[in-house]
């Protein structure tokens, strides 16, 4: 295509732009946007740069000049609405622009120091060694068609949510379809927007002792429930009231000062309440992170002992000895398992009045599942261990005199079958092979 | 021994010699049947719980449609065990006051009760075992047969009256500490371990499995037996059964009398509950080892 043809093509439109372009002007300057109304948005940029064809002539190859393709309607619609051109491209004058050193692109940082900043201390902000950002600004927001947190929020629907742009990069992580959050919850809810940490970092907003707030923010009541209950206080370093008080701001009340802190219901010494090396006790340590289940489906709604197991394995390992544990781990959802008596958000030692567990409570947690319980019923030993003998005498003795009931029976019968089938077999005799003794 | 080469019959009831005696009546074999389902049924809805961590454990209780249906057939299971239970009381104390001659019931060769015969004859049966003596000559009942029954009559009160327990524990912590569900949970459990392992591992051998009785016998099923397996298994009673064959030829269809043989269908019925029951427990015989050992 030569150029004398173009032009000929090319004259009406131009015209039409540049009528539109006055239009905008004069709009601009009618509407008089207080804000901005003082230049024309684009100052002449479009009649180049939204021509593909026209940029194609002067850039180096086909890449570039798309690259250099800008649409004023893709800006109008954006979070950068009105904005002029020369707004963030400084310093580029004219047409041929004159790469001067003025000519620079000015960063998202001018504008957006408040979330700039954070941003440069997260984990995106992070300079590789080419020098650039792990994820720059427009990696998540793009570029002219700059979106707002507003929008993000928005397109949520239509699946062009910020969590989209997120995965795009962190293939591995999106949530499967089953996790509740899949529809609910943007990457950044939990993640932070701008500082973003790695999960393992302290200021992550997943990290142990921010969880509180970072589900908090949804699930207020149980965030709020766990963050004074054994979990929550050993996570966030809260000393756990004593029993009687419901204040942990003493730090004289601390349990680990006090004597019977380790000590369980019944005083079982041999039982390890938390198995050394736990992880902290946080929101996810339970629930998961990614791929968390509904809880109508969840494996904490009837079979909790599953996850429990992982820290409390010595309590754990009596209940499933227990009716309780042997039913649940076999699919049994009707009984109990660890947070049917002890609770999720709201977990005590059973010392403390709060407790499920505790001598106030006991009864009417029994109650839930066996409505006519009564205190003896209650008295029943559910992480009951048959080698302690000290706290379970009854349960020590009983289970001593079974196993040596089946020992012996066994010893003596497996004894006399054994000897039996040698006589009739290995030293069947010329005298009586028939077992009658006669002889005959 | 008998030096014939002819076919043996599968049911060692029916082997050797000489004219049927009736062994066991129609109740004696009710009630054994009754044992046998109740048994294996609760022990097939029972074990799995019993052994939670065995592989096994799981797909049987999905095979079975869930931990609630197991522990409803295990209930049924328990109220058949009750009902059998009940009759037998009722049966014995009936027959101890209908007896004619309670002495013969009490004491005696005929006699279910355990004496001092039985210390006598267990002493005996090892030293020939050792090669260090002849036979015992065992009567109506060996002490064998004497322990499996009163071992069912114990495991029945212990087994049944601790899942009563653990059945209405709400009923009866009324009157009993909290301890003794702890305890009930403990014996229910270790006590049927013993009650299965016992079953299908000693009565099976002593009864099925050993020579002579392989694979099959089925006494128990058609309730009668050769004289000749009367002179091997109870020869202590041999006079008696002998004396009411000549006495009385066509008597009663009472025990030790005479007996016309089992039918074809009776023998093909007998054995083939014998060896369904049979092969239920060996199957679960396996997975108890295997669970104890890989649990």
């Amino acid at each position: 295509m030569n150029p004398a043809d173009r032009g000929t093509h090319r004259a009406p439109p131009i015209l039409i732009r540049a009528c539109a372009l006055a239009a905008v002007a004069v709009a601009a300057i009618w509407t008089a946007q207080p804000a901005s109304g003082q230049t024309i948005p684009d100052g002449g940029c479009g009649l180049c740069h939204a021509e593909l064809e026209l940029l194609r002539q002067h850039a180096p190859n086909l890449a570039e000049a798309r690259r250099l393709v800008t649409r004023r309607a893709d800006i109008d619609a954006s979070a950068h609405q009105g904005m002029a051109c020369a707004e963030c491209h400084t310093g580029f004058g004219r047409y041929p622009h004159t790469a001067g050193p003025t000519a620079v692109t000015a960063t998202c940082q001018s504008c957006h120091e408040e979330q700039t900043d954070p941003w440069t201390a997260g984990v995106h902000g992070v300079l590789g060694d080419d020098r650039e950002p792990a994820a720059g600004c427009s990696a998540c927001h793009g570029v002219h068609t700059v979106a707002s947190a507003q929008d993000l929020v928005a397109d949520h629907e239509e699946g062009q949510a910020l969590s989209v742009q997120c995965v795009s990069c962190h293939e591995a992580r999106a949530l499967p379809a089953m996790d509740p959050h899949a529809d609910s919850t943007r990457c950044a809810d939990c993640h932070a927007p701008h500082r973003t940490r790695a999960v393992d970092d302290p200021e992550s907003w997943v990290a142990p002792a921010l969880q509180g707030e970072t589900c908090g923010a949804c699930h207020e009541e149980n965030a709020e429930a766990w963050r004074v209950d054994v979990h929550g206080a050993a996570v966030l370093g809260h000393p756990l009231p004593r029993p009687g008080e419901d204040h942990a701001d003493d730090p004289a009340t601390s349990h680990e000062d006090d004597p019977a802190a380790g000590e369980d219901r019944g005083g079982g010494h041999a039982k390890q309440p938390v198995d050394a090396g736990a992880e902290p006790a946080t929101c996810t340590a339970c629930h998961g992170g990614h791929g968390v289940h509904p809880v109508e489906e969840d494996r904490l709604a009837g079979n909790s002992s599953a996850i429990c197991e992982g820290c409390h394995s010595d309590y754990a390992g009596s209940y499933l000895d227990s009716y309780h544990g042997q039913a649940t781990s076999l699919g049994s959802r009707a009984a109990a398992d660890c947070a049917a008596c002890h609770g999720s958000h709201e977990i005590y030692p059973s010392r403390d009045h709060r407790s499920w567990v505790g001598d106030e409570r006991l009864l009417e947690t029994c109650q839930t599942c066996h409505p006519r319980a009564n205190a003896s019923f209650a008295a029943f030993a559910p992480h009951v261990d048959h080698h302690d003998r000290e706290n379970y005498p009854y349960v020590y003795w009983s289970y001593r005199l079974m196993t040596g009931l089946l020992i012996g029976v066994f010893a003596v019968f497996g004894l006399h079958t054994f000897l039996w089938l040698g006589r009739l077999t290995l030293f069947r005799g010329a005298d009586d092979g028939h077992g009658d003794g006669s002889g005959s | 021994m008998s030096t014939t080469t002819r076919q043996e019959p599968l049911d060692a009831a029916q082997r050797g010699d000489g004219h049927f005696v009736w062994r066991f009546n129609i109740y004696h074999r009710v009630t054994h049947a009754l044992v046998i389902v109740s048994f294996l049924l609760l022990a097939v809805t029972g074990l799995p719980l019993r052994f939670s961590c065995a592989v096994w454990s799981a797909p049987m209780i999905r095979l079975m449609g869930g931990v609630e249906m197991a522990g409803l057939l295990h209930r049924i299971g328990a109220v058949i065990t009750f009902v059998y239970f009940g009759m037998h009381l009722a049966y014995v104390i009936r027959a101890l006051v209908t007896s004619k001659d309670r002495m013969k019931m009490l004491w005696g060769k005929e006699s279910m009760v355990p004496h001092p015969q039985d210390v006598l004859d267990f002493i005996a049966q090892f030293k020939w075992y050792l090669g260090r003596g002849p036979a015992p000559r065992f009567g109506r009942y060996s002490y064998m047969e004497k322990f499996d029954y009163f071992a069912v009559f114990w495991g029945v009160a212990i087994i049944g009256g601790s899942g009563l327990l653990l059945w209405f524990p709400e009923y009866f912590a009324a009157w009993l500490p909290g301890w003794a569900f702890n305890v009930a949970t403990v014996v229910h459990a270790d006590e049927a371990l013993l009650a299965t392992g016992f079953i299908f591992s000693v009565h099976f051998f002593n009864v099925h499995m050993r020579p002579h009785k392989f694979p099959l016998d089925e006494v128990m099923f058609t309730g009668r037996a050769t004289r000749e397996y009367m002179e091997e298994e109870h020869p202590g009673i041999l006079d008696h059964v002998d004396r009411l064959a000549t006495e009385r030829p066509d008597g009663p269809q009472a025990q030790d009398h005479p007996a016309p043989p089992p039918s074809h269908t009776q023998s093909l019925i007998g054995a083939t509950l014998g060896f369904i029951a049979l092969a239920i427990g060996l199957m679960l015989i396996g997975m108890i080892v295997w669970a104890v050992l890989f649990c």
